[in-house]
């Protein structure tokens, strides 16, 4: 059984604001679940709706089994990090953790002992008698951890709680992150807008746009088999190149053909793009699938605009048929004096309907 | 010579506000207590400070004083504070009730007493109400009330009219508090009672404090809606007497030095209990550091 279910969840706000749209989703116990998509999408409306915070409009949330539509918060046992952190400022960081406790009404000497077991696993230890206000932000961060594991919750949850971080803390945080939930074992769901947060974090991904879910999958799976365009393009930095074309047939076999090339396609996709011989197609190329070639077995050449030096590798910005082309190179560092570049595909790419926005094959 | 300029430009700045403290506010102050403790000649003399005390009425306004403070402040804070709770939570209609409760505030102190004077007279507009109701039979004599039940009246009065100042200092420190302050209260078990207590009173005592010294400072000068009621001398305060010797007996020789001598005395106590008041509350919070 799974340990969350949303069925068919819908909310509407002041009456004609739709910022969820009947989603459906399944967590199984102890995974670690993503929310990923850009600012606006409904990620922090669904988590709300899940903790109790915000009524259900429509649909169903199961937790366990058993309908929590009507729970207050307290009743569902879900722990929550806030974006804010949200840590009581007139409370010391021990009173913050012990505050569930004591409202639990367990004993003094429990309480002791488990505010000291969640502020070691989090590392703050040394400032159980401090306020709020003078602890970094990477340590409030760490207080609103321990805050949410003091009450050893079925279910956690995170509201894009590394964002009001440096770059750098925010990586080491994410690892710190990763490991508490390797040893507490216990469901999370996190809320990022972060791409590499989320690809770095997850067991599954769930990927939405504007109210709805878009693609729920492993990193891997959300990469190298990407389901639609918005997805294709959201996650991959670079990310994934558009190129307008339309499938032509010649002798039985398929082609991809446009003003600068003509691509043959691989014959076991022949039986999916049946239908679409003489129509057009977006083709969907990741940065690192446009490889450098030869000028004898080059697809087509780009104008060269700029290029940005990543270190171990670099980003080549061109243009193809005026529209902004990016590709992954290890090979190419100083490009003074170069102006077009020959290219080719390595022979993987996504094709997606141009209606639907729909991956093809 | 940059620095120096740099120190001195801020007290430049201040001179004109200085100035008309000075002018306007400390003088009267040191004459008013200077008055208070010397005798017609300007001699060094306690004299009316005794005649004060000594006073028929002086123990009457002194306790119409503290009673009427305290159990104003108390009342007008409870329930300007569930009030600005109730209307901090944005609901249909919210707004409007908003500008409803502000209306007492846009009525001058002397209009209310006259409105509520009408209202109360025997066969004014409140009676009228209550017989429609069928609540009462006979009309009630409100405005021959005494003792208590004055004073009761007159807070009663008075919380109608400042109630909205209260609730808008409350109300704006409300708004101001982080909303995920409550909601992790909720997350972690808190009732919303326990909510209020533990979350939302400290972290908004400041505001709190704001709001109740004001309503001290103010209730411990009330005299206007009494003696506009019940004329002088029925419900005696202190700032009462200090109307009624600049008002009512001007030639007197003494008023002068007796309405200046009840102006120190009010001074005075106001301090002291603003004082108490800040003491408790420090002391409070300490209690809840450890
Ligand atoms: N309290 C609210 N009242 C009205 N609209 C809201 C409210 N909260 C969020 N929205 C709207 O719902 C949509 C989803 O918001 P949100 O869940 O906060 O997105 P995300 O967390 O993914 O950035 C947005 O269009 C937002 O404007
Ligand atoms: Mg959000």
């Amino acid at each position: 059984m799974e340990f969350l279910e949303l069925k068919n969840l819908t909310k509407i706000y002041q009456k004609d604001i739709l910022a969820i749209d009947k989603i459906d989703l399944k967590i199984k116990d102890g995974e670690f679940l993503v929310l990923l998509g850009p600012s606006g999408c409904g990620k922090t409306t669904t988590m709300r709706m899940i903790a109790g915070l915000e009524d259900v409009t429509e649909g169903e949330i199961f937790i366990e089994g058993k309908l929590v539509n009507n729970l207050q918060p307290r009743e569902r046992g879900v722990s929550m990090i806030f974006q804010s952190y949200a840590i009581w400022p007139h409370m010391t960081v021990f009173n913050n953790i012990a505050y569930a406790l004591k409202i639990k009404k367990m004993s003094k000497e429990k309480i002791n002992e488990t505010v000291k077991k969640v502020a070691k696993m989090s590392n703050i230890e040394e400032y159980l008698n401090r306020y709020p206000s003078q602890l970094s932000g990477g340590q409030q961060q760490r207080v609103a951890v321990a805050r949410a594991m003091a009450v050893d919750p079925k279910l956690f949850l995170m509201d894009e709680p590394l964002s009001n971080l440096d770059a750098k803390l925010r990586v080491s945080m994410r690892t710190d992150l990763k490991e508490m939930h390797k040893r507490s074992g216990a469901t999370t769901i996190f809320v990022t807008h972060d791409q590499s947060e989320a690809m770095s974090l997850a067991d599954r991904i769930v990927i939405m746009n504007t109210g709805t879910i878009e693609q729920i999958g492993t990193p891997n799976e959300i990469y190298h088999d990407s389901k639609t365009m918005f997805v294709a393009d959201f996650i991959g930095s670079p990310s994934t190149n558009f190129v307008d074309v339309k499938i032509i047939s010649k002798d039985n076999k398929l082609f991809a053909k446009n003003d600068a090339f003509e691509l043959p396609i691989d014959d076991k996709f022949n039986d999916k793009l049946h239908g679409y011989i003489d129509k057009d197609v977006v083709f969907g190329f990741r940065p690192e699938n446009l490889v450098l070639s030869s000028d004898e077995e080059k697809l087509f050449d780009i104008d060269v605009v700029l290029v940005e030096p990543q270190g171990s590798h670099s980003v080549i910005v061109g243009r193809l048929l005026s529209k902004q082309i990016k590709i992954v190179s290890d090979e190419v560092r100083d490009m003074k004096n170069i102006k077009t570049l020959p290219i080719k595909s390595n022979g993987i790419y996504f094709i997606f309907d141009k209606e639907t926005e729909k991956r093809i094959c | 010579m940059k620095n120096k300029y740099k120190k001195w430009f801020p007290y430049f700045l201040l001179t004109p506000a200085l100035l008309y403290y000075v002018l306007f506010w400390i003088r009267p102050v040191l004459r008013a207590f200077f008055e208070s403790m010397t005798d017609y000649d300007g001699s060094f003399s306690l004299m009316f400070f005794s005649k004060v005390i000594n006073e028929s009425m002086f123990t009457a306004a002194l306790r119409n004083s503290l009673l009427f403070a305290l159990i104003s402040v108390m009342l007008q804070f409870t329930v300007a504070f569930m009030m600005a709770l109730l209307l901090n939570k944005k609901f249909k209609g919210s707004n409007l009730l908003l500008f409803v409760a502000l209306i007492p505030m846009a009525v001058p102190p002397a209009a209310v007493a006259i409105l509520w004077k009408t209202g109360f007279s025997t066969f004014g507009w409140i009676n009228n109400l209550l017989i429609t109701l069928n609540l009462i039979k006979e009309p009630i004599l409100w405005m021959t009330a005494k003792g208590y039940n004055a004073l009761l009246f007159l807070i009663l009065i008075d919380t109608w009219t400042v109630l909205p100042s209260v609730m808008i200092i409350l109300l704006a420190g409300l708004q101001n508090l982080n909303k995920e302050y409550e909601e992790a209260g909720l997350i972690f078990g808190a009732s919303r009672f326990q909510i209020i207590k533990d979350i939302i009173m400290p972290i908004l005592k400041p505001t709190i404090i704001t709001a109740v010294i004001l309503r001290m400072i103010a209730a411990m000068q009330v005299w206007m809606i009494s003696v506009m009621m019940f004329g002088y001398g029925r419900v005696p305060f202190l700032v009462e007497r200090i109307a009624y010797y600049t008002d009512m007996v001007p030639m007197l020789k003494e008023s002068y030095k007796m309405s200046l001598t009840y102006s120190v005395v009010v001074t005075t106590i106001v301090m002291i209990s603003v004082m108490i008041y800040l003491r408790v509350n420090k002391k409070k919070e300490k209690e809840v550091r450890i």
